[in-house]
Parts: C-alpha cells; structure tokens; sequence
C-alpha cells in the first residue's frame, strides 16, 4: 500500500470514530455492542466502496508521494531494524522494571464518614509494604471505649465496618502504626 | 549502502538514543542524588541529542535525500520521540492533563454518553474526540484505560508527523526541506510530550494537519477536478473533525485559512483568494454552531486568560512590567535559562533569511507565502512572558502551531545556499541551540526532566500514591461533586480520579493560625464541603513557587500550625487521615449545604 495512503486512511479512521461515536451517542449510547455493530457496518461499507473506486476511477490514481523507487530494502537494512528493535524494547523493559520500584515507604488510610443519621463508616485500607498489623480503637469524645480491633492487613487489603454513631457525640478513631497514629472524627 | 540501509542505521542510531533516555529515567527512579543525578541528566541530554543527530545529519549531509528516506525518518522521528514520553510514565497516566482527559472518558464509559460532567475541565466534555475514539478502541478490543489512550496517542502523533511532512515537501518541493522542516517542529517545546500526551490537543493536531493538507491539495493548481472534489470533502472532514476535539485548534484552523486566503490573494488575485476563503468560512460556521450547540462553557473558560492577556498588552503599552507569578520558585538552571533565551534569540535571527528566499524563489506561491507570513507570530510569541504573568505558558502552548511556519522558513532559511563545511557546522550548532533550548522550555520542567524524585505541588513529581489513593477514597466514599478545597495537584486528583468539584481561589483557609469570620464567610460564599490538607506542603518548597492553582497565594512552604488550625475548629470534623493528607468535613458546621 502507498505510504500516504496510510497516513490518509489512519486519519479517516481515526475521524470516522469520531462521527460514529456522535451518531451513537444519539442512538444507542456508546457500549461495547454499538461499536462492534458500528465496526461492522464501516468494514462493509469500506469493502464496497473500495470495489466501487477500483471498477471506475483507477484513472485518478497518482503515484505516491514518497516514491519508492531506489528504495530497496535488503539483508543490511533488515539487520538494523533489528538493531532498532531490540535497542527499543529494551528503553522499554528497562522502564516498566524501573516503574514497579518503590517511590514512597507506604502509608495507611482510615476514614470515618457519615453513613446515616446514626452510622458511620470506619475504613482503614493498608499500603505499607508486606503484612501489617494495626490496632484501631473507636471512642466517644468522653474517652469511652466503643470498639478496638487488631487488624491484620496485606498490601492493598481494606477492612471497612459500620457503627453507630451516638446522639449529640463525636466519635474519635485511632489508628496506630509503627511510628505514628492516624486520628479521624465524626 | 542503498538508501534503505541508511534509513535503516538513522532508525537505530535512534533507537539506541531513546535506550538512553531510558536509563536516565531509571537511574532518576532508582532515586539517583548528587553526581549520580547529574550523569543521569547528561544521559538524558546524549539520548535527545543522539535521537535529533540522525535526521539532522542526513539533512545536513552531502548527498541528495531520497522521498522515502526522508518520509521514513520523519516516522521513526516521532515514533522515538513518543517512546520518550511513553518511557517517562510507563505504567499509567503521569501527566496532570491526562488525568483531566481520564476524567472525561471515565464518566463516558460509566454513563455510555457523552457530553457528561467533568468537574476538573468543565470544558473538555464538550470537546469529546479524544474521548469517542479511545472508548471505541476499548469496546473493540476489550483494552484498559491506559493501553488504549496510548495507542490513540500515539497513532495521533504519528499522523501527525507524517502529515506535516508531506505538507513541507510539497509546499517545499524537496525531501530535504521538508525533513529540516519536521526536525526543527520536533524541537519546539511542547512536540515531545505536551503534544503526545493523553490530551485532547494530540488528536486535535493530527486532524489539523490532515485538513491543511486537504486544503493544499484542492487547491494545488493543475490538479483534476475529481481530485479537486475528494480533497476538498476530506478538507470539511477534517476541519469538523478538529472542531468536534479541541477548540484553540480548531480557532487556529480558521485562522491559518484565512492567512492562506490572504496569501492566495497576494500570490495569485482572486483566484487564490475563493477556495481557501470558502473553507475558512465553513470553518467558521462549524466552530460556531458547535460551541453554541454543545459546548456554550468555551467561552467562560478561554475568556479569564483572554482578558489577562489584554490587560497584560494595555499594561505593557502604558510601560509597566508583568507580575511575577511565583516569587519562592526553585531557581531555574542557568544553563536552561540561557539555552531558552539563545533559542529565541537563533530563531528571530534566521526567520528573516527564510523570508528572503521565500520571496527570492515563491512568492508565486501561495503556501510558501502563507508558512513565511505565520512565522512572523514569533516574535510577539516570544514577547508574550514579558506581557503577562501566564505569557511563558501561553506562549509555550502558541508554539505548538507557531513552530509549523518556522520550522518550514528555518527550512528553507537552512537549504538557500550549498552547504560549505562552515555553513555545515554553523547549522549544526544551531540544531543543538533548537534542542536543548526547545527541551528546556518544554515539558516536563527542569525540576521534574527525569521521573522518580517528589516534588510538592510539582506537576508530575507532584503525584505520589499517597495522593492518588486519598482521590480514590474520595470516588468510593464520596458522593460525587462535592465541593473541595485543596493544594494544586490534590485538587487536581480529586477533581479527576476523585470525581470531586474542586475550588480554586480559597487558598486564603491556609495562610493563617486562626480560622475567621472571613474563612467562615467564604465557605459558606464557595459552598465548601471539604478542605484537604497536605502536610508536605508545610515541609517543602514547591518548584514553581506556588502550591495552589492562584499564584502567590501564600508564602510557600506553609506554617505547620496554620495546617494544624483546622482540628481545633469547631464542627469541622477529620474525616480521612493518611499521615501526610486529612480530610476535613465542613457540612455539619453549616458551611455548606
């Protein structure tokens, strides 16, 4: 195929997506089922079109742009595009290994958000490296003790309860991790 | 060695400038310090000059391009320099605009529509291009998020690159032109990263360029009159094609249409005038209809950066200087500082040798006309950071388009004469000037150039998990839209990933030990229903100078006890702690509904 009619024809796709996902916005909504019915439609009508170009208008066909003339690829030529991809995929290993290395010591999240007028939502979620244990104690804001648990939690691992939420007091949770404690009311 | 084998070992030599870069960027993850850091910088410089040296040679060589030589080149060009941006951010979206185009597409994917909220970028939902055409390539191939807008990028970027070339050898008339032309666009400031990104921008441009191209084609005299036809439907095509995904571009569109009726009618009378400005027209009509129809908010988002603009123009004429946006930032390199002025400074003195040649040679010829006459922006491009406090960024953000007439007069400035060995080396240190210059006003900034060290509120260094998990608690727990203060980047994370209403302009809470009537009374005023607190914005100064989106909102780094003041409030309840970010409620002390 020329090589300009690949850049042609990458951009009509790309700017036929476009106008098939306005009209199938105002049709159906853009779900996966739309764009396959929708891709199969454009494969048609494109077959169809591409007999209909050949059959009369081979006449208008100019040469390409780039012409590829004197532009022979051989053995050589094939042996540094090798060069080329391997030099470039390993940019590319070297960079997803480099992405999964730690940036950050980890961390703990708790929260503590109203879920009803007399509940709420305790969360801790934990992003420390390896299993942790925490303990997270719950009181009122006289210092009365409404709840304590030792949770045990592995990276990404999130434990979430809900409690109530006494009339006309603040609860206070406490999270305690090595070194430091995480405090949230409600 | 045959033209194909050059091609080739030019392809290589920047495949292994882009291998590089990459271990630049791992030494800067590995958490390189010191004189580690400095050689991982220099390794990054090598990689982009090892990447720019191979088309820069061959166009500076002796011999005679051949066409696909040179087409290939521009290619493998932007396919290197999109690796660049792919190797800095690897495994997700690292740049804060992605995050505001990921919003977009995410509330696409949930509700199946478009047109929905994005409270980050009210504006992007009107334009959904980027959004359309990466959701249909995840409903065909069942590809993620992040692998899809990718690809979708980089098809763009790539397009893109071709189709600016093509239009420099046709306008041009020779290979080499229109390569010298692709390299010099290649060194502008934002081609690498900012026009590569996951941003409605990249896409944009790739429409652009193809409907320019249409244009020159329709309009390209000798040229049959079905040909004329076809190119002229592609042209319409394009143009709302580019009108549906972005909107400065698509205002640039119409306004390069009317430079090129206006060069049509100096270079060839009316005859040159009717085609470019019948498109010019369309042109205008669609950009109307479409922001009257579908995004009315384009006019409110464009229009505070517009008046700022003119009062910085109004304030310069009556002589006096722009406000300095940040005055705690980090001092700028020297080296970065002298590579952005000498780069001005090269650019202003060849564009005029371009001009001479151009009407020394083409002044019959309307694209040639119109490329030299749009590289004139330049110059009040360049004059724009002395005008206004934003004008480095608004300038920067020009020379997106402004580039594509230089690149072709730096071109044609470069090919005026044969090449003797000191002209040769003169261009050559010119190249260099173009690229580091260009980098070093280009994106990411100098503070952030290799990936992997934090820097508070500093854009991509900005983003840790730390924030990144408090935004997701955010859309889990939640309701969405909720009205929220914070620094620049948590902002920015919760209104995108968060899918929160970020405020701006209430960067008043942090700057004092007392909260007041006034903060009480601009809470209600903004309907704040939570305050974000990030204590590493009292332990460390930001880059640029400024923690909050306004500028110099408070002095940077903020007093811990300032931070601290919000526990002790009244009503304010703590509602999410993760060491370095607490969330503070405000709903039920009234201050919001």
């Amino acid at each position: 195929m020329r090589p300009d009619r690949i850049m042609w024809g990458a951009g009509l796709v790309l700017a036929g997506t476009v106008f098939t996902g306005l009209l199938l916005n105002l049709v159906t909504g853009l779900t996966r089922l739309s764009w396959t019915v929708a891709f199969a439609v454009a494969v048609v009508a494109a077959a169809c079109a591409d007999q209909v170009i050949m059959r009369r208008d081979t006449d208008l066909v100019k040469p390409a742009l780039v012409l590829l003339r004197g532009f022979r690829p051989s053995r050589v030529t094939g042996g540094f595009l090798l060069l080329a991809a391997v030099l470039a995929g390993g940019a590319v290993w070297l960079a997803n290994a480099g992405a999964g290395w730690p940036r950050s010591p980890g961390f703990a999240q708790l929260w503590l958000t109203p879920a009803t007028d007399v509940t709420s939502t305790l969360g801790v979620r934990d992003n420390l490296p390896g299993q942790q244990t925490f303990r997270l104690v719950l009181r009122a804001d006289g210092g009365q003790v409404l709840g304590a648990w030792d949770l045990s939690l592995a990276q990404g691992q999130s434990w979430q309860r809900t409690v109530a939420r006494p009339a006309g007091s603040t609860l206070i949770a406490r999270l305690g991790l090595p070194g430091q404690t995480l405090t949230v009311t409600s | 060695m045959t033209h194909a084998s050059k091609t080739a070992v030019a392809v290589a030599v920047m495949a292994a400038g882009v291998l590089l870069v990459s271990v630049s960027y791992a030494a800067g993850r590995a958490g390189a310090a010191g004189a580690g850091h400095s050689a991982a910088v220099a390794v990054f410089w090598l990689g982009e000059a090892v990447i720019f040296a191979a088309p820069a040679a061959l166009v500076l060589g002796r011999r005679e391009l051949a066409d696909a030589q040179a087409a290939w080149l521009a290619v493998a060009l932007a396919a290197a320099t999109y690796l660049v941006k792919y190797l800095y951010s690897p495994s997700f979206f690292g740049f804060p605009d992605e995050f505001l185009h990921l919003r977009t597409l995410t509330s696409l994917l949930a509700s199946h529509h478009l047109l929905g909220v994005n409270y980050a970028l009210p504006v992007s939902p009107g334009y959904p291009g980027l959004e359309i055409v990466t959701s249909g390539l995840m409903g065909l191939t069942g590809l993620g998020v992040f692998p899809a807008g990718l690809i979708v990028a980089g098809l763009a970027h790539l397009v893109f690159t071709a189709a600016l070339y093509t239009l420099f050898r046709l306008v041009g008339g020779a290979s080499r032109i229109g390569l010298a032309a692709v390299t010099v666009y290649a060194a502008n400031p934002h081609y690498q990263v900012f026009d590569a990104i996951f941003g409605y921008q990249t896409l944009a441009l790739t429409f652009f360029a193809l409907a320019l191209l249409a244009v020159y084609q329709a309009t390209r005299p000798g040229t049959s009159r079905p040909r004329v036809i076809i190119f002229w439907v592609l042209a319409a095509v394009f143009a709302a094609a580019t009108t549906v995904t972005h909107h400065i571009t698509s205002y640039v569109l119409l306004g390069t249409a009317v430079l090129i009726a206006a060069a049509g009618l100096l270079a060839r009378g009316k005859q040159g005038l009717a085609g470019p400005a019948c498109f010019a027209a369309g042109a205008a009509a669609l950009v109307a209809v479409w922001t009257w129809r579908f995004s009315p908010g384009t006019v409110s988002y464009l229009s505070p950066a517009m008046s700022q603009l003119t009062d910085g123009i109004r304030s310069a004429v009556g002589g006096q200087a722009a406000k300095a946006a940040g005055t705690t930032a980090l001092p700028e390199p020297a080296v970065d500082k002298l590579a952005s002025y000498a780069v001005a400074l090269l650019v202003m003195a060849v564009i005029p040798f371009g001009w001479r040649q151009v009407w020394r040679t083409q002044r019959r010829d309307t694209w040639a006309l119109a490329l030299a006459g749009g590289a004139a922006a330049y110059y009040p491009c360049v004059a724009l950071p002395l005008v206004t406090a934003d004008g480095s960024e608004i300038a920067g953000r020009l020379l997106t388009f402004v580039y594509i007439p230089v690149g072709y007069t730096i071109a044609v400035a470069l090919t005026a004469r044969p090449l003797t060995p000191l002209r040769r080396a003169g261009a050559a240190a010119g190249a260099v000037i173009l690229l580091v210059g260009g980098i070093a006003m280009g994106w990411p900034p100098w503070w952030e150039r290799l990936p992997g060290s934090y820097v508070v509120d500093g854009f991509e260094s900005g983003i840790t998990s730390e924030s990144v998990a408090a935004a997701n608690w955010a859309a889990d727990a939640l309701p969405p839209g909720q009205r929220i203060a914070a620094d620049y980047i948590n902002n920015l994370l919760f209104g995108t990933i968060g899918n929160q209403s970020p405020v701006n302009g209430v960067a008043v809470f942090y700057c004092s030990g007392d909260w007041s009537l006034t903060d009480t009374v601009l809470a209600r005023q903004q309907a704040i229903n939570y305050l974000l607190v990030d204590l590493r914005t009292s332990r460390y100064r930001p880059a640029n100078g400024t923690i909050f989106q306004e500028a110099g909102a408070c002095p940077a780094p903020l007093a811990r006890a300032d931070l601290a003041k919000f526990d002790a409030v009244p009503g304010i309840t703590r509602v999410y702690d993760s060491g370095n970010i607490i969330v503070y409620r405000l709903s039920e002390a009234g201050y919001a509904p």
